[in-house]
């Protein structure tokens, strides 16, 4: 039992693997333990005896070039480099983006569709049924989003940026929930 | 890995393909003859180790362990015993042991001779090898990976799905196995010429 610790501390000697503790023990068994000396040498020869008995067969170029190929086909697939796998912003949220800011707007528009037949409200001064001035300032953004709306669609085509508009609104639309 | 093996990695991942084949070639000896020696030159060596490749090339970008070398070993094991799984009714031909030993040795003989090109080298690797077919299969796993990989006795432990004892008991069962087989170089090697 004993000579099977000692055994199994000298294996792992061999891997680089003993703890510094046991490898000072093993030292001092090995002073006393010709069997275990013996042991120490196989393996040292044993390591010479593989390396001989290891065919040295030189990989043929086809096979070089299968695996080489393989790899860059590889790193096609996956973009530039793998560093930025993962990191490509997805082109489906373009189409989102500009889906979400239309229903945006539309939701606004109905909320504040004014029927043909107006109100008698609509006929007063806006002064009389808007003293603070809110009505205005929410048309001044109605307007500023159509200007937004509009430049989105001439800019269409500019695909980087509106993928980067996308990224921002889905970042915001994750921030938020 | 060593200093130059985790550059050539990181030139790989950053798109530089040839840092690849300096892995590769690296690894070559000791991963090739590794299949070599664990399918005794049947079925289709050089196949595995393209195979091995391919799949490590599928790993590496996300490859976060600092010893390629076990994961290599640990992939080509498997491929091997897929393979013999796969070829097992048509290796049941009537071909006897020593036909098929001499067969196989002949065939590294001729075709890949050893480091040591002198013809006592050259038989004295045929021995070895010969000594290493007659292990079996579990014990000459641990033995060529430890040998000839380098691979540390915890992680062939863990390719093997066995505990460290085990794995360290395998190895020395090899170990007296082949004491016993090549009791002649034995004798020379560790200096007790009787």
């Amino acid at each position: 039992m004993n000579e099977n610790k000692h055994q199994n501390r000298i294996y792992l000697k061999d891997a680089g693997e003993l703890d510094p503790r046991d490898d000072a023990e093993l030292k001092r068994h090995l002073r006393d333990c010709p069997d275990c000396r013996t042991l120490t040498a196989e393996l040292a020869a044993l390591h010479r005896a593989t390396d001989i008995a290891t065919p040295e067969s030189r990989l043929p170029q086809s096979s070089l070039d299968i695996i080489l190929n393989e790899a860059r086909r590889a790193q096609k697939n996956s973009g530039i480099s793998h560093f930025t796998r993962g990191r490509k912003r997805p082109f489906w949220g373009i189409p989102l983006a500009a889906a979400a800011a239309a229903a945006l707007l539309l939701s606004v528009r109905a909320l504040l569709w004014v029927p043909a037949n107006r109100p008698e409200f609509a006929n007063k001064p806006i002064a009389a049924v808007d003293p603070d001035g809110w009505l205005e300032s929410f048309g001044q953004e109605l307007d500023a989003m159509d200007l937004w709306m509009a430049g989105l669609q001439t800019e269409f085509e500019s695909r980087d940026e509106l993928d980067g508009l996308a990224t921002e609104l889905l970042a915001l639309e994750g921030e938020q929930s | 890995m060593d200093a130059q093996e985790r550059a050539w990695l990181a030139q790989y991942r950053a798109g530089d393909v040839e840092a690849l084949a300096h892995l590769v070639e690296r690894y070559r000896r000791p991963l090739f003859g590794f299949i070599h020696n664990m399918t005794e030159g049947r079925g289709d060596p050089e196949g595995i180790f393209q195979e091995t490749w391919i799949r490590a090339i599928q790993k590496l970008p996300d490859f976060r362990d600092d010893n390629l070398m076990g994961w290599l070993y640990r992939t080509a094991r498997n491929l091997v015993i897929d393979q013999f799984r796969k070829n097992r009714f048509r290796a049941e031909m009537p071909v006897s042991d020593d036909e098929r030993e001499s067969n196989w040795v002949e065939r590294i003989a001729d075709a890949q001779p050893g480091p040591d090109r002198t013809v006592a080298g050259r038989e004295l690797g045929v021995r070895i090898r010969q000594a290493l077919s007659q292990l079996p299969r579990e014990q000459r796993e641990v033995f060529l990976m430890r040998m000839q990989g380098d691979v540390p006795f915890r992680e062939i432990a863990s390719i093997q799905r066995v505990s460290l004892n085990t794995a360290l008991g395998r190895m020395h069962y090899a170990v007296r196995r082949l004491r016993d087989l090549l009791k002649d170089e034995y004798s020379v090697w560790t200096g007790n010429e009787s």
